[in-house]
């Protein structure tokens, strides 16, 4: 990254896995280099220069990933659960909470994961035609202090929170999806090295569904310690016991990083959205074809 | 037949001696009582001397006479107990009433056990002197003159000496790297990094292993000053159950005059962890137990096996 600069970030550190500084970017280098067409300098000037009044200090720092990155944590699987017969979101939350308690894990406050999505501007797409990309911009309160900007299936962006700032000084480049914020809430709960976060994910005001993330702090190397994973799933998912990670397989022997879990975060509420989509779909049809039941009784 | 005849002869010679000791006794407090009245009763000093000579004299005479009858007699009662190799308590034997008090058996069986662990003991304490186990030089007090001998075979090693055994060893093994400094004086200090798994910090002391401390790829081994933080514990309770694993290890590698075999020795058997994620236990078969995997690794064997599933 050119415009790397020398000084160290000052930011205090978060409470569990604060992000170190390892060096400290341009955020827009990211963009640039991402594709960005040339026009896009003129702003960089702009977005950098001490005029922006908006930020406590111009200096923003961002890593991308996995080259550069200095940070890990503990391999973490990221997996939906089904919404049992019968039963609502919220007592299927409690069932699966209560079977944790009886297996001994401890209460160890909440959690939130919420995600954003972009889409780049039809006036930013250059003469190349290249497709309108789709840009997610998630927050995890595990990692207070940082904001994780994700392409599907492309690089994964860490940078502090003001980047959300950037993201409105950005919208001429990449304009915000209307209502499309969707965040998972939930409990975490402790269990000797296993960290498990039950989570009720919204969309709006509704919720759609339930979110498990398993985190094993000891190990960092996905394959190294999946079956035991596995094992420690099957003890209280049972029957709804994932399979492995997306992420898992892509990176053989790679050291595991909070920004994967961020990943299997985006995938998890892309599927949730496309069941959302689905079961919407299903109601029009529905909708529909009573309407032409009506209507053939009828005669014409 | 012929002890208990002879010991009947004894008891006579025996109830004689005793009368010649009573005699001798009485003989004796005569002389006494005559020395103590002095001379009197007489009327001139002369006679009075004569007649206090011949008493004294009398009474001298019996008390040699008592004296000789008593010399007489312990010939005749002669020393029974001398034969016996318990010596007196010998004649708890002659107790007549056996049921009532084995003494005499319980006696002889204390001996013989005695005996027998006097025997051992030597036999343990001869061994023991020719493998001294002793980790520091400062136990071995019981001789403070071969102190200084029994140092320069195992705790003064030149460090050029300890530098090549630590990095044969980190040739010898690929997946596991070691760095070494010494921050305080001679003493080595060992940061082994095992694969993506743990790091290892290792106390030494000479070829000595005096501490580990085992802690996670992912945890920080360094005090903010940038040395190694061989205090701390590791926050996982599956790198503290390692540690304490490490620790009994040990002192079970023991070899005092070969100290870079047991240092081989304990990173082979540290190696084993590489697959500590990976290798479920060996006897039930499973991943984890009580939230942990199998943290145990056979001495010998190395296989996996949780803390309760080991022998």
């Amino acid at each position: 990254m050119g415009g790397g600069a020398e000084s160290d970030s000052d930011v205090t550190e978060g409470p569990r896995h604060a992000l170190p500084r390892g060096r400290v970017d341009w955020a827009l280098c990211f963009y640039v280099s991402s594709g960005a067409p040339a026009s896009i300098r003129a702003l960089f000037s702009e977005v950098v220069s001490p005029r922006v009044g908006c930020w406590s200090t111009p200096h923003f720092s961002c890593l991308i990933l996995p080259s550069s990155w200095p940070d890990t944590m503990g391999v973490t699987c990221v997996s939906q659960m089904p919404v049992a017969e019968g039963k609502s979101v919220q007592q299927t939350v409690e069932l699966l909470t209560r079977k944790l308690e009886m297996l001994g894990a401890e209460k160890q406050g909440t959690f939130c994961v919420d995600c954003e999505t972009y889409h780049t501007a039809a006036s930013t797409l250059g003469s190349q035609g290249q497709a309108g990309k789709l840009m997610y911009v998630m927050h995890n309160s595990e990692y207070p202090l940082s904001c994780f900007a994700l392409f599907e299936n492309g690089p994964c962006l860490v940078a502090d929170t003001n980047f959300d700032v950037l993201m409105v000084k950005l919208k001429g480049f990449f304009q915000s999806a209307k209502a499309s914020k969707i965040e998972t809430r939930g409990t975490r709960y402790q269990y000797c090295d296993f960290l498990v976060k039950v989570g009720t994910v919204t969309m709006g005001p509704s919720a759609r569904g339930i979110s498990v993330e398993v985190e094993y702090g000891p190990c960092v190397v996905a394959s190294d310690c999946w079956s035991l994973l596995l094992e420690f799933l099957q003890s209280f998912l049972g029957s709804h016991t994932p399979g492995a990670p997306a992420v898992f397989g892509n990176r053989h022997d790679a050291v595991y990083s909070p920004a994967d879990t961020m990943v299997q975060y985006m995938e998890l509420f892309n599927k949730i959205r496309k069941q959302q989509q689905i079961l919407w779909m299903g109601r029009d049809l529905e909708r529909t074809s009573s309407l032409s039941c009506n209507f053939s009784q009828y005669p014409t | 037949m012929a002890d208990v005849l002879s010991v009947g002869v004894n008891l006579e010679a025996f109830a004689q001696a005793i009368s010649a000791i009573q005699a001798l006794r009485s003989s004796v407090s005569r002389v006494f009582d005559c020395l103590k009245d002095g001379m009197r009763n007489k009327e001139t000093l002369e006679g009075r001397e004569k007649a206090f000579i011949a008493h004294f004299q009398d009474n001298l005479h019996s008390v040699n006479r008592d004296l000789n009858e008593l010399e007489r007699l312990s010939n005749l009662v002669g020393k029974p107990s001398e034969n016996h190799p318990l010596h007196n308590s010998g004649l708890l034997s002659l107790d007549p009433v056996q049921d009532k008090t084995p003494l005499y058996s319980q006696l002889l069986q204390a001996y013989k056990w005695s005996n027998k662990l006097q025997y051992h003991a030597g036999l343990a304490s001869g061994l023991l002197n020719q493998q001294s186990l002793k980790r520091s030089a400062n136990q071995m007090g019981v001789s403070a003159k071969r102190r200084p001998k029994a140092q320069p075979t195992t705790l003064v090693l030149p460090p050029q000496y300890v530098d090549d055994v630590i990095s044969r060893i980190d040739r010898m093994f690929p997946e596991m790297t070691i760095h070494l400094s010494r921050p305080n004086g001679t003493s080595a200090m060992l940061l082994v990094t095992l694969g993506k798994v743990l790091k290892v910090i290792v106390v030494m002391r000479s070829l000595f292993i005096d501490r580990t401390i085992v802690k996670g790829y992912n945890e920080n081994v360094y005090t903010e000053d940038g040395k190694l933080d061989i205090w701390s514990k590791s926050n996982y309770q599956v790198f503290q159950k390692v540690t304490d694993h490490a620790t009994t290890a040990l002192l079970h590698y023991q070899l005092p005059q070969m100290p870079d075999v047991v240092v081989r020795s304990f990173m082979t058997w540290l190696r084993s962890y590489i697959k500590l994620f990976q290798a479920p236990c060996q006897r039930c078969g499973k991943f984890l137990q009580d939230g942990l995997p199998p943290t145990w690794r056979d001495f010998r064997t190395l296989e996996a096996f949780h803390d309760t599933c080991r022998q």
